[in-house]
């Protein structure tokens, strides 16, 4: 397995890594699964990178980056109709975990690298009912900063369709 | 059907074992002997023969049996996928309930449920309906109740699974004592 590209979360005019995934919960607990679950890169086997926000203490999804199988993008409102914009995560009980600073120790699998502090956010039903920070050590001054992998392989993405093709 | 399926992977590795079990009596690519039986065939024994055919029919059989399956399952994939509708769900992991008869809360109506989960955002992010975004699950769970279920809430900890919820809230109908389907409302 490869480290994956984690999700981004909006969080006091910061843009955080979040290594959690409060969409796959919706899908679960929906029992709808859309076909965007395209691999295309082995950083990114669940097919899409979602946009979060926590705003007056509510977390929202704000969009998605993905395609459908057919190669066209995959929109918030395609997944939420009636919602194109903000999608209210009330779905969603638990604890998200953005890690911050220096990389400690480099893990190439899932999130497992530990950075040099996790902002963990809990929420109850959608709503942020405590942040906590869980310092994790001190990184030496040339360790790479901020959470990513290091390395992926992508397959081709089908072009999406043109108009002709769809008709 | 799966007997079926359980013989036709059973034989594939019966395969592999005979070709696994000949080559490990045959002469190795690199000794002496295999070199003098490429050079001189008419001197290889029978029993080298006949190891050698057993290998060789092995695995042209194999071939036979199972690449054009592959092929053809590969083939099949691919079609279903373009055909699928952009929007059809891949479909639910097999059902596995989390609600149990331990932790089973309060016996409510659907009136109540549909009360208390009526969800509101300031922003107007969600359907101002039972369950929110979650509506449709909930109205396809409803609809399958019967006269005389009972609907219990419940709160599940710590499930391992996929995706290793912590803890699950939600709904679950007992049907002549049994549970028989639930609805998760939140957890993570």
């Amino acid at each position: 397995m490869t480290a994956q590209i984690p999700e981004k979360l909006l969080l006091d005019g910061e843009t955080l890594a979040l290594c959690s995934e409060p969409l796959g919960h919706y899908f679960a607990f929906s029992g709808e699964y859309p076909r965007i679950m395209v691999e295309h890169c082995t950083a990114l086997w669940r097919g899409y990178v979602g946009t979060w926000e926590i705003r007056d203490d509510r977390l929202y999804l704000l969009a998605i980056d993905a395609q459908f199988q057919d190669g066209s993008p995959a929109r918030l409102v395609d997944l939420f109709p009636g919602h194109p914009d903000r999608v209210f995560a009330h779905w969603f009980t638990g604890t998200l975990r953005c890690p911050r600073g220096g990389t400690l120790r480099y893990v190439h699998m899932g999130y497992g690298s530990v950075l040099e502090e996790d902002l963990l956010l809990h929420i109850d039903r959608g709503v942020l009912t405590r942040r906590e920070v869980r310092v994790n050590g001190k990184a030496e001054a040339h360790a790479p900063r901020g959470y990513g992998p290091a390395a992926f392989t992508t397959f081709p993405a089908k072009p999406a369709a043109s108009q002709g093709d769809q008709e | 059907m799966s007997a079926w399926i359980l013989g036709y992977i059973a034989l594939g590795v019966g395969l592999l074992l005979v070709i696994r079990w000949a080559e490990r009596r045959l002469p190795d690519e690199f000794s002496e002997e295999f070199i003098h039986f490429t050079l001189y065939p008419g001197e290889k024994p029978a029993q080298v023969r006949i190891l050698e055919a057993l290998v060789t029919l092995s695995e042209v059989l194999g071939i036979v049996l199972y690449l054009p399956w592959i092929l053809v399952w590969s083939v099949y994939k691919n079609w279903k996928a373009r055909r699928a509708p952009r929007n059809e769900s891949i479909g639910p992991p097999e059902p596995r309930f989390r609600a149990t008869p331990d932790n089973l809360a309060d016996l409510v109506t659907v009136e109540e449920v549909e009360r208390r989960e009526c969800i509101d955002d300031p922003l107007g992010a969600v359907p101002p309906l039972p369950f929110g975004h979650l509506h449709k699950t909930w109205e396809r769970f409803r609809a399958d109740l019967l006269p005389g279920d009972e609907l219990w809430s419940f709160a599940s900890p710590s499930e391992k699974g996929q995706w290793r919820f912590r803890t699950v809230r939600g709904y679950a109908v007992r049907r002549e004592g049994v549970i028989v389907a639930e609805m998760v409302a939140d957890g993570g």
